[in-house]
């Protein structure tokens, strides 16, 4: 290593470039670091708590026989598409708990599976690399004819979700990277290189005009970028272990985050920082999943634990906690109106809770 | 780089050393948990400890004083092997004084044991069978399994067999004490790596990352591209403008202030007539539907929350463009409808969106040309110069113009819209609707039940440009109900069941009309249109009065009439 010294360096060498990025780094730390003028559970500390919170189980959804991986609701509030490690996707009717629609994956550990912001559209992917858009409809009882491979990575893919529209969807890899597909002819629109490890987890901004989505890995960092040119906007640090999952607040005006080391974050865009922690002593485990109550006051976690934390996002503190599963908690995810909670666990159920 | 590398062969999950940490915690010599002997028949086990003082201990120095958390963290630490019960049998944390524990020796813990072979099992395996029946015979599964394992290291058999004779003899040679000891680890060890049927395998893990720890440091310190493209974020970082965090909290609190009122999970009265998760009916959902003609008083009054909150409802899209006819400036929202179109339609629509735009919006002369500062437009119509091949930008390529559109709307339009009289009908024929028939029940104890917007107050939108504050109209406005079935089945069918992807076409105005309808004049009375700002200062207690006050609060419009929780009082 001392010899990189001695070494006359051209411009854009890697260690010009390292030096400028730790000096940068530095300087920006400092800048934000003026901003951070209070700490969130104090300026809450006049808000009221929240009391007598509580949360029942309302179905019990049996059908996978594998771990549950992935779930997601549909924008008509009742129907919920899940995937799982033994390669199929169910569609179902949470509300009458009926299986509408199955699938199996040529692949098992389907990770990531998305509702079309339509209703007819599912799409899926795992360890095949690939993200597989199927239509459902009540008249079609074979959807998996009528399939469409959309997006390859060159590793596992690790989360879906559609944008505002049926005709896109934006993917994440174990490849590092995020891309955004063109449904209708599987042709790549843009896509997002920075994250130095496994993405694990990508979500939308609920923000009308904002084009900005949030990434999460193994690297500990969480993005956001622009998806208009593929550029990384912000860069969250903070995390002591892989971020499992992001989830934007209700707002748009930041995100939380859910991660192996037991902790979820919140990350203030305007603020460009860490607002606020969620953590006890009590909790040793990895929080696989996040989502906010509607209205953003209530941030739910599903943990490894087999259990489901939820945190009163503006004070700090926990709410409750839901003894929910026998397994791991992998997935959640509050209904599109707010009504409920659906779990999924590696016990190879999902539950609705309201 | 030796380093690295012996960085990927630790355990990946930060839950291992959080184990052991607490394992050392719990034997403190001063603070730990108390140790005791357990004897059995004819040996006696030391430094065990019951699972009475096992819970005790959890709940008092870890689980905050939360016993059942305290059994659920003992029940993982049993079963992710650091503990385990003397008897073999209770292997989910009991609070029993009759149940002894005992530590595990750290040369069985998890984290040192990420890989286990089949070998190793079989070797175990065979060596209890070959020993003292009555103490250690196999259990069924474990007979089963050694069946199994026996044909498939069929050809290495002899091998794995003189390996177990070999353990047998040291083990005898053990002293009585240590051997039983020996014994109890070593069945622990694999009664949690090798579970019986049917239980969870608390130690699985998921399918393995794509880059190890060594590669992702590796990457972040030399690979060149993802080390420039750090560099360039970072320079642009700098000079970014930034809120203080208090300020961008202050927003925060105001906005999930007023959306917890609408928050079903916090006020279950916005769940009107009720949850259909909790009672079944699913009334809530057919009276709000994407597209309705008559929306909950609710629905309609979220919209004057934010200006996304108008645009995201189909209806409220749909009636927000009727207004806007109306005032002939139709062709703003349409211009942003289709601008939006433009970035999430197929590629292969691209080209015909673009043009139809530019045709239809940008045009000087065009029916329905928006009105844009001449900057923007020049700017917009020199990218569509240089914009001959469609790539991603391409999509992209009116934001200028759509964004100054937004604004304007946002600024102007939204304003004026809640303050029309077309907003003003709406509410008023969702209270006759919903609350003369008595639908819901909410109804008839409404003294009781304030309705959630009857609290509500000033506050501040995320963007500070939307219409801060609200409507409060008088005591009896906030039913939702009505007794009559029959008027409210209709509803379902008539109304257009669609989805929120920005279809434009699918959205005609077949509302249109129905709407303007007027409805009963004498409910028109308690409401009032909101005009002046928001002086109030002790918000919360003015709006629990306001509760019977039949006059209306007025509205907040300008954003510095932001007035926080905490500031409320002084």
């Amino acid at each position: 290593m001392a010899t990189e010294v001695l070494k006359v360096e051209p411009q854009d060498s890697i260690e010009a470039l390292q030096r400028e990025a730790e000096e940068l780094k530095k300087r920006l730390e400092e800048e934000k670091a003026k901003l951070k003028d209070v700490e969130m559970c104090k300026a809450a500390s006049k808000i009221d708590p929240i009391t007598n919170f509580s949360m029942k189980q309302r179905r019990h959804l049996k059908g996978h026989q594998g771990k549950v991986l992935c779930m997601d609701w549909s924008t008509d509030k009742k129907h919920i598409v899940s995937s799982s490690q033994d390669g199929k996707m169910l569609v179902w009717d949470a509300f009458s708990t009926n299986k509408e629609h199955a699938v199996t994956m040529p692949t098992t550990w389907v990770m990531a599976c998305a509702y079309g912001p339509s209703g007819t559209k599912v799409a899926c992917g795992g360890l095949d690399n690939k993200c597989t858009i199927y239509p459902v409809s009540l008249d079609d009882t074979d959807i998996s004819s009528r399939k469409k491979a959309v997006a390859t990575h060159t590793s596992y893919l690790s989360c879906c979700t559609f944008t505002c529209s049926d005709h896109q969807i934006l993917t994440g890899s174990g490849d590092s990277t995020c891309a955004l597909w063109d449904v209708e002819s599987g042709q790549l629109i843009q896509s997002f290189h920075g994250h130095a490890g496994d993405v694990m987890s990508i979500d939308l901004s609920p923000s009308e005009t904002g084009n900005l989505f949030v990434s999460g890995g193994c690297d500990r960092t969480a993005m956001v970028w622009d998806m208009r040119y593929g550029e990384c906007v912000q860069v969250f640090e903070g995390h002591e272990s892989d971020i499992n999952n992001v989830r934007f607040y209700p707002s748009g005006d930041a995100f939380a985050t859910g991660s192996d080391d037991a902790t979820c974050r919140l990350f203030d865009l305007r603020a460009d920082r860490e607002a606020n922690c969620y953590k006890m002593e009590s909790i040793i485990f990895g929080c696989n999943s996040v989502d906010f109550s509607i209205s953003g006051r209530l941030l739910f976690g599903g943990y490894n634990d087999h259990t489901v934390n939820v945190w009163d996002v503006l004070k700090g503190n926990r709410v409750t906690k839901l003894y929910a599963h026998e397994n791991r908690v992998s997935c959640l995810g509050i209904s599109p109106d707010g009504t409920a909670l659906c779990t999924g666990s590696w016990d190879n159920t999902l539950k609705i809770w309201a | 780089m030796m380093t690295l590398k012996h960085l990927d062969s630790k355990p990946r999950h930060l839950v291992f050393s959080k184990f052991e940490k607490l394992i050392a915690f719990m034997n403190d010599q001063k603070t730990g948990i108390t140790l005791r002997e357990k004897k059995n028949f004819l040996t006696t086990v030391h430094d065990s400890f019951t699972g009475n003082d096992f819970i005790n201990w959890l709940t008092e120095h870890v689980c905050d004083n939360d016993p059942l958390e305290a059994v659920h963290l003992a029940t993982f630490l049993v079963m992710y092997g650091y503990i385990f019960p003397i008897d073999m049998k209770s292997f989910v944390a009991k609070d029993e004084k009759s149940t002894f524990y005992k530590f595990q020796s750290p040369y069985y813990w998890p984290s040192k044991n990420m890989k286990l072979s089949n070998e190793k099992y079989i070797i175990y395996l065979l060596k209890r069978s070959k020993r003292n029946k009555q103490k250690h015979a196999l259990e069924e599964y474990e007979q089963n399994t050694l069946a199994k394992l026996q044909i498939v290291f069929s050809d290495k058999m002899g091998f794995l067999t003189k390996q177990a004779e070999e353990q047998v003899r040291q083990v005898k040679d053990m002293k009585r004490a240590d051997k039983v000891v020996h014994d109890l680890q070593e069945r622990a060890f694999w009664r949690v790596y090798r579970p019986p049927p049917g239980q969870v395998k608390y130690l699985d893990e998921g399918p393995a990352r794509c880059f190890q720890i060594s590669q992702m440091q590796q990457r972040k310190k030399k690979n060149k591209e993802l080390k420039m493209k750090e560099v360039e974020y970072l320079r642009q970082a700098i000079s970014k403008p930034r809120m203080k965090l208090s300020k961008s909290l202050e927003i925060m609190f105001g906005n999930c202030e007023q959306y917890m009122k609408y928050d079903p999970l916090l006020n279950d009265k916005v769940a009107q007539p009720s949850n259909p998760w909790m009672t079944e009916d699913q009334t809530m959902w057919d009276i709000n539907c994407d597209m309705v003609e008559v929306p909950t008083e609710i629905r309609l009054r979220k919209w004057a929350l934010r200006f996304e909150d108008l645009l995201r409802d189909d209806t409220g899209r749909n009636e927000f463009e009727m207004f806007l006819k109306k005032e002939y400036s139709q062709e703003n929202i349409r211009f942003y409808k289709a601008c939006r179109q433009l970035v999430t339609c197929p590629t292969s629509d691209v080209n015909k969106w673009k043009t139809e735009i530019e045709k239809e919006f940008l045009t000087p002369g065009a029916a329905c040309e928006v009105n844009i500062d001449c900057k923007t437009l020049e700017m917009v119509h020199q990218q569509l110069k240089t914009d001959k091949e469609v790539s991603s930008k391409t999509r992209y390529i009116f934001q200028p113009a759509m964004e100054h559109v937004y604004a304007l709307m946002k600024k102007d339009s939204y304003v004026r819209f809640l303050r029309s009289d077309q907003y003003k009908l709406l509410i008023e024929r969702s209270q006759s609707v919903f609350t003369k028939k008595r639908f819901f029940n909410f109804g008839s104890n409404r003294k009781k039940a304030p309705s959630p917007q009857v609290q509500r107050r000033g506050s501040a939108s995320s963007d500070g440009g939307g219409v801060e504050g609200e409507l409060v109209g008088g005591p009896a406005y906030h039913s939702y109900s009505t007794g009559n079935l029959k008027e409210l089945d209709d509803k379902p069918k008539t109304a257009v069941r669609s989805s929120n992807s920005p279809s434009l076409r699918r959205r005609t105005n077949d509302l249109e009309g129905k709407v303007a309808i007027g409805s009963d004049p004498r409910r028109r009375s308690n409401l009032e249109v909101p005009r002046s700002s928001y002086t109030s200062t002790s918000t919360t207690d003015a709006a629990r009065k306001s509760e019977h006050v039949a006059q209306c609060i007025p509205l907040n419009v300008p954003r510095t009439n932001v007035v926080t929780p905490w500031e409320g009082e002084s």
